[in-house]
């Protein structure tokens, strides 16, 4: 079996994504906690749909990003 | 409550959540019949009933446990419920005759609970005999009985009782108080309503006694479901809206219990007040998943007082912020979806699970308060305020509403059925008067 290697660059270009994600979903939950009226400590009560929203956009991203990979590596090889 | 304890009005006010009496004169008047409760702790009030049968029974369970009340005779046609009613008090004097109970010099007061088409001959002969009456409702088996059964109690100054044990339910009194204080808007609409699943016959012995027992199932003695159960919610409407209906109409039919009996197993009555609102009456013993209810809607809010609760229109989602955020984007993106023609979003209910009116089960559903304050009032001499005039008013409703079923057309209220009730008088009435 082939062993993958997932570098330096790689792994701080996912932990970025992972705290982009993070950021965006933080970011909802305020604008929900101040659009709806919603007491302020909502803000960190709720981090549990907060984890799973960043979660779910990571994974949004990945599919994203693994549909664009795979795009470009068979128009690579149509070229080829 | 405790029935074997006096009455303590403070503590049924306390247990209301209602601070003082003053505040439920105007909403339940009768309630005063508990005003010298304390002061009548030694009297004693000797009770006939006329009638022991099931219901009869059930009255009489609440009757033993007020320590004011000595149960003195017991009358019927029917041995078995002599006997069973003995089990109880053996004591008890027994009649086969109403007549010889009411010639008895020892019963002060009477609680009648026999079939609907003898209550209006019993209760005049009691009043005429000199006896306090509590008389089961539907008081009468036509308008004309109620009319003259309660000019009798006016004419004989008697007290008069009847057996609407919802004016006395302290869910029902705090569901009013708070409708009548315009807590929740105008009242526009109640939708009333008791359903069952079962064929409402009684075992018989013999075929002879099916009459006798199943006397709810014939014309002849009964209007069934409208004076059995109807007389129950229609007073509740009525409490509640401070008004009567001008007309009414309706539709009965024998759908599913077509088993000999001449009286129907699904209505649906509508009411309506001069000012507009309405009130629905319906009944099906074909089915009982939504049970019985009486929802009064306002424009504030709505009461369903039967499972003591009360909702208001802008119910506040405790759910937290993001989650109604993600709902309203699901609500956005496939709630508003055309299928065809014009856009549109079903109206279904919010769910809303409301808040309870009383911060405890209550004890009773009002039977065994609506049967002290009457010995109250007889031990007293005072006829409460209003505790006549609902019963009557309750009674000609559902009489009007099953006239207007059997005769298919939209019944007016009869002007001369009109009494002295100024609470009930709207202008439009009045003036019609």
């Amino acid at each position: 079996m082939k062993d993958f290697t997932v570098t330096k660059k790689r792994q701080k270009q996912e932990i970025i994504s992972l705290l982009v994600s993070f950021v965006i979903a933080f970011g909802l939950n305020v604008y929900a906690v101040v659009s709806y009226h919603a007491p302020a400590k909502e803000i960190f009560t709720s981090i549990g749909f907060v984890v799973i929203t960043t979660a779910v956009i990571y994974a949004l991203w990945t599919l994203l990003r693994l549909i664009a990979y795979g795009t470009c590596r068979i128009f690579k090889k149509n070229k080829n | 409550m405790e029935h074997n304890e006096v009455i303590n009005r403070r503590d049924f006010l306390r247990n209301l959540g209602i601070a003082g009496a003053g505040v439920l004169a105007a909403t339940s008047p009768w309630l005063s019949a508990f005003a010298a409760v304390n002061e009548t702790a030694g009297e004693r009030l000797k009770v006939g009933l006329i009638g022991p049968g099931s219901r009869g029974r059930f009255l009489l369970s609440f009757l033993l446990q007020n320590p004011k009340v000595e149960v003195v005779a017991f009358a019927d046609i029917y041995q078995p419920s002599l006997d069973e009613a003995l089990k109880m008090v053996p004591t008890a004097r027994t009649y086969n005759n109403y007549c010889q109970l009411l010639a008895d010099k020892e019963v002060e007061a009477v609680v009648v609970a026999t079939p609907l088409n003898t209550h209006c001959q019993i209760t005049l002969d009691a009043m005429d005999a000199g006896k306090h009456v509590y008389c089961e409702k539907t008081i009468g088996y036509t308008m004309d009985e109620c009319f003259m059964m309660y000019n009798k109690h006016l004419e004989v100054g008697n007290i008069f009782f009847t057996g609407q044990q919802r004016l006395f339910d302290p869910r029902y009194i705090k569901a009013m108080d708070m409708i009548h204080h315009g807590t929740f808007g105008p009242i526009t609409c109640v939708h009333a309503f008791w359903n069952r699943n079962n064929d409402w016959r009684r075992e018989v012995p013999s075929p002879e006694l099916e009459k006798h027992i199943n006397w709810r199932m014939y014309k002849e003695s009964s209007k069934g479901l409208m004076t059995e159960l109807a007389c129950h919610q229609l007073q509740v409407g009525t409490w509640a809206l401070g008004k009567l209906p001008d007309k009414v109409m309706g539709h009965g039919s024998i759908t599913y219990w077509k088993d000999g009996r001449e009286v129907y197993d699904n209505i649906n009555c509508i009411y309506t007040f001069p000012e507009g609102e309405m009130m629905t009456w319906g009944s099906d013993i074909a089915n009982k998943f939504y049970g019985l209810e009486e929802q009064i809607l306002g424009k504030l809010g709505t009461v369903e007082p039967e499972k003591g609760k009360y909702y208001f229109e802008d119910y506040v989602d405790p759910s937290p912020a993001f989650l109604k955020m993600v709902r309203d984007w699901e609500q956005k993106i496939f709630g508003d979806m055309a299928f065809a023609g014009t856009s549109w979003t079903p109206e279904t209910a919010k769910d809303n699970p409301g808040t309870y009116l009383l911060d405890h089960t209550p004890e009773t559903d009002g039977t065994s308060l609506n049967l002290d304050a009457f010995v109250e009032a007889v031990i007293t001499k005072t006829q409460p305020r209003r505790i006549a005039e609902e019963g009557y008013y309750a009674s000609i409703l559902c009489l009007l509403g099953h006239e207007a079923i059997e005769r298919g057309e939209i019944m007016d209220f009869p002007k001369e059925y009109y009494i002295d009730y100024p609470e009930y008088h709207t202008q439009a009435q009045t003036i019609a008067e």
